[in-house]
């Protein structure tokens, strides 16, 4: 008997009752539903609009507190808070006659 | 995933379980790594869309790919190729048990390539051919392996003989 045939009447390792079920589950699963795969596809997904939903009120918190939101805050009661210290207060508070563009203003600086 | 995948990967299991976990155990050294790397395989063969119209090549590259993702994660005691259990006496009685050992023990002291070879045709009967496609090597490289390896088995038991 040479070696080739040896070796082919030797009996391999069998594998265990609980591959095949393994295997068994792991295609039964595939047949019937969602793979882990796509199972963790859709934890990412799930967690991925989580995260943007967070960082969406969190901008939306901060939006919430800027000045321009904040209530009675008019745009009057903006233009006079900036009249009171400014020069041009006519022109903050007046609206435009028309639609006329307003006459080019110059300021012109001179230091002492 | 498509069904047709399912099916034709449970049906190559009930026909390959054997060959694919000889070949397993050959790489990994080990029967749970073994089993891992057949399941570990088998999952990510579910992710394909298609499988070739001849899966053997391709399905013994997946368990080979996946035993050897094993191997490198840990190393670990090595387990013998062949059965442990008591001979069966279709493989010729009594005397089964000791060719086993010395034939196992025969087959540890190759190189990997060969002991590859040599499980891949003799106890999966895969083609010089196939294990090329498997080994992304030319054909030639399997054929030296092969031959290389049943040489130094040979050599090996003629040194075991006058025990």
């Amino acid at each position: 008997m040479n070696i080739e045939e040896q070796l082919e009447s030797t009996r391999p390792a069998t594998p265990s009752a609980a591959l095949d079920q393994r295997i068994e589950s792991l295609l039964g699963e595939a047949l019937r539903g969602p793979q882990p795969g796509s199972r963790r596809a859709r934890r990412g997904l799930l967690l991925a609009l989580c995260s943007l939903g967070a960082a969406a009120a969190i901008a939306g918190a901060f939006a919430l507190r800027s000045p321009r939101a904040a209530p009675g805050r008019t745009a009057p009661a903006n233009a006079q808070r900036i009249a009171a210290t400014g020069m041009f207060q006519q022109m903050l508070l007046t609206a435009p006659a028309s639609r006329r563009p307003m006459p080019r203003m110059e300021v012109t600086v001179s230091s002492p | 995933m498509s069904e047709a995948v399912i099916n034709t990967l449970r049906s190559f299991y009930a026909g390959h379980r054997q060959q694919l976990y000889t070949y397993a155990v050959s790489i990994t050294h080990s029967r749970e790594s073994a089993e891992d790397a057949i399941h570990q395989a088998f999952e990510r063969l579910l992710h394909r869309d298609s499988l070739p119209s001849d899966p053997r090549p391709y399905v013994f590259r997946c368990v080979r790919n996946a035993a050897l993702d094993g191997l490198r994660r840990s190393r670990v005691r090595s387990a013998p190729i062949l059965a442990d259990d008591p001979p069966d006496p279709a493989y010729g009685g009594g005397r089964g048990s000791h060719l086993a050992l010395d034939l196992e023990e025969a087959l540890q002291g190759v190189s990997p390539d060969e002991r590859e070879a040599i499980v891949l045709k003799v106890y999966s009967s895969l083609t010089f051919h196939e294990i090329s496609e498997i080994r992304r090597v030319p054909l030639p490289t399997v054929a030296s392996w092969y031959r290389r390896g049943l040489e130094k088995i040979r050599e090996a038991m003629l040194k075991e003989a006058p025990r």
